[in-house]
């Protein structure tokens, strides 16, 4: 039972308790403040089926004009209060057999619904958005090409890079960071070449979600592959561990101002290993003071229980944490942003002399426009249904005019006959008389009586 | 994720009722309001199957819906209005003869 399904219910029950009081109610004006309160549901409805435009819409449209010019009519033709069903006898038999169909029609489209005759399928699979990341920079042995395939890649070549046997960036060089591009989601071939027909020199196959952001990594020493990293939604950091030569990093909070004692400090991410990424690290408000280490050399105490209480290093003084320092992370705290998940890729920067130092690279997180989002729907309604759109305005034009046309009185404003009384149940005139004791009818107030009509009509 | 299922048979629900309400009313104002609950039921219906198929085309269908039932409120309470005027009544009881 999840929130979901809770509030599901209840704005259900909602939209139908308030329908069904719209029909039974005797006054009208109270069945049209009903019906308001069933399009409030429905529109919380939509909010639920990931249509926040069109719940909007339903609000301003629905709740806001359509039922405002509904009431406006009511109260100006003092309907309030018509009985609720027929009247004449001839008409006592439509009753029953209007609920009895109303019945069936209910019992025959939830068996439908029920015995898998509506179609139901699972919903199509959304391209993921893919940026390819090129973060291998050290060169290795030559070998023949096999899984994993090792190869000479020295930093200053310009390869191919191929998505599902397509040409999707024909200069990735060492640095290089590709557009975001649209790759069928599922299992994805991705492979680097020389030339664009030339032989594959790393292959590897990743599984991407459907309707995901990812952050394909070409990282490795001597075996060289392509890693998959999803775009997390908690915000945070994420570290990805693309620094070929170490086997694993840790990330360490060093707690403010260095000091030269022994003391324990905490550790967000205790084993990196190559190729792999932390869960969304969260960095509280006061900018911890984090760096990436080696662990080998220090005494990392992992906790007993996993993510209960964090891990922790006891280093003798900071100096030995420093010593194996990887990377500051402190140095991109400034431009972090909170909300965001951001991933910093730790590479190998590769110095002249071939000594080669850290370097990360910070990626900032792609926003994906949501199903539903007024940007979606306004772009498909201008570009594939402009003509329906048109076409609809047409029509509102049309049934504009055709409303001041029906309601136009013309040059025969017929003086309404004092004898004629209004069918409706309370109209005014008896309203007054009761209030005030006199007889309407033969003493209203009434305008002193013109020779000619007012000219203007 | 509430299912699809669920929206529809909610979806039916309210068509069902609006169906009531316009077999079963003699306020002519009370069976246009029916009308356009019928309207809604379907509007809902679209959503959940668009939601469902990830399309938008569900929703803009929902969408032109909407205005051409704001167009067509806009002319039957107009029509209502006329027929008050010389009948002085909205009962539809009494309106279906076309007498007068």
């Amino acid at each position: 039972m999840t929130v979901e399904v809770i509030l599901f219910m209840i704005v259900g029950s909602i939209t139908i308790i308030t329908a069904a009081l719209m029909l039974m109610s005797d006054n009208a004006v109270h069945s049209a403040l009903f019906l308001i309160i069933n399009f409030m549901g429905v529109a919380f409805l939509y909010l639920m089926l990931e249509a926040p435009f069109l719940a909007m819409v339903q609000i301003a449209v629905y709740a806001g004009a359509i039922m405002v010019l509904f009431l406006f009519v009511i109260m100006l033709l003092g309907a309030e209060k018509t009985g609720a069903g027929a009247h004449l006898r001839r008409f006592r038999w439509m009753a029953p057999v209007a609920i009895g169909l109303a019945v069936i029609f209910i019992i025959s489209v939830g068996w439908a619904l029920t015995s898998g005759k509506i179609d139901t399928q699972a919903p199509p699979a959304v391209d993921a958005q893919v940026r390819f990341v090129h973060a291998a920079a050290l060169p290795a042995a030559v070998s023949a090409a096999s899984e994993p395939v090792v190869s000479d890649l020295p930093t200053d070549r310009v390869f191919v890079l191929l998505v599902n046997g397509e040409v999707a960036d024909e200069s990735f060089a060492y640095g290089d960071v590709s557009d975001m591009l649209s790759v069928t989601s599922g299992a994805a071939v991705i492979s680097l070449r020389e030339a664009a027909d030339g032989a594959d020199l790393v292959t590897t196959t990743l599984e991407l979600a459907s309707n995901s952001v990812q952050t394909v990594v070409l990282a490795g020493d001597e075996a060289i592959s392509f890693y998959a990293v999803p775009q997390s939604d908690v915000s945070g950091l994420t570290v990805f561990n693309a620094y070929a030569p170490l086997p694993a990093v840790a990330l360490g909070d060093l707690k403010g101002e260095l000091s030269l004692e022994r003391r324990v400090l905490p550790v967000g991410a205790d084993d990196v290993p190559f190729g792999t990424y932390t869960e969304p690290l969260v960095y509280p408000a006061d900018f911890p003071n984090w760096i990436v280490f080696l662990p080998g050399g220090l005494d990392v105490t992992r906790p007993v229980v996993a993510g209960e209480t964090p891990a922790t290093v006891e280093v003798a003084s900071d100096q030995d944490l420093l010593n194996n320092v990887v990377l500051r992370v402190s140095k991109f705290l400034p431009e972090l942003r909170y909300g965001d998940n951001t991933l910093i890729i730790l590479s190998a920067e590769r110095l002249p002399d071939g000594s080669t130092r850290p370097l990360a690279t910070r990626f900032d997180p792609v926003v994906v426009e949501g199903f539903g989002s007024p940007i979606r729907v306004g772009r498909t309604l201008f570009t594939d249904y402009l003509l329906p759109f048109q076409l609809v305005a047409l029509l509102l034009l049309a049934s504009m005019v055709g409303v001041i046309v029906i309601t136009y009185r013309g040059d025969h404003v017929p003086k309404p006959s004092r004898e004629t009384r209004r069918k409706v149940a309370r109209p005014l005139t008896s309203v007054i008389t009761s209030q005030t004791g006199t007889d309407l009818n033969d003493s209203a107030p009434q305008l002193p009586e013109h020779a000619e009509q007012p000219a203007g009509d | 994720m509430v299912q699809t299922e669920a929206y529809v048979i909610l979806s039916m629900v309210l068509f069902a009722i609006g169906t009531l309400g316009v077999l079963l009313r003699r306020n002519a104002i009370i069976v246009f309001m029916s009308v356009e609950l019928m309207l809604n039921a379907a509007n809902l219906a679209l959503v959940a199957f668009s939601r469902q198929w990830q399309g938008v085309d569900g929703q803009l269908f929902t969408f032109f819906v909407m205005t051409v039932a704001a167009a067509e409120v806009a002319v039957g309470l107009a029509l209502i209005v006329a027929i008050f005027r010389t009948k002085q009544s909205i009962n539809i009881d009494e309106l279906h003869t076309m007498e007068g």
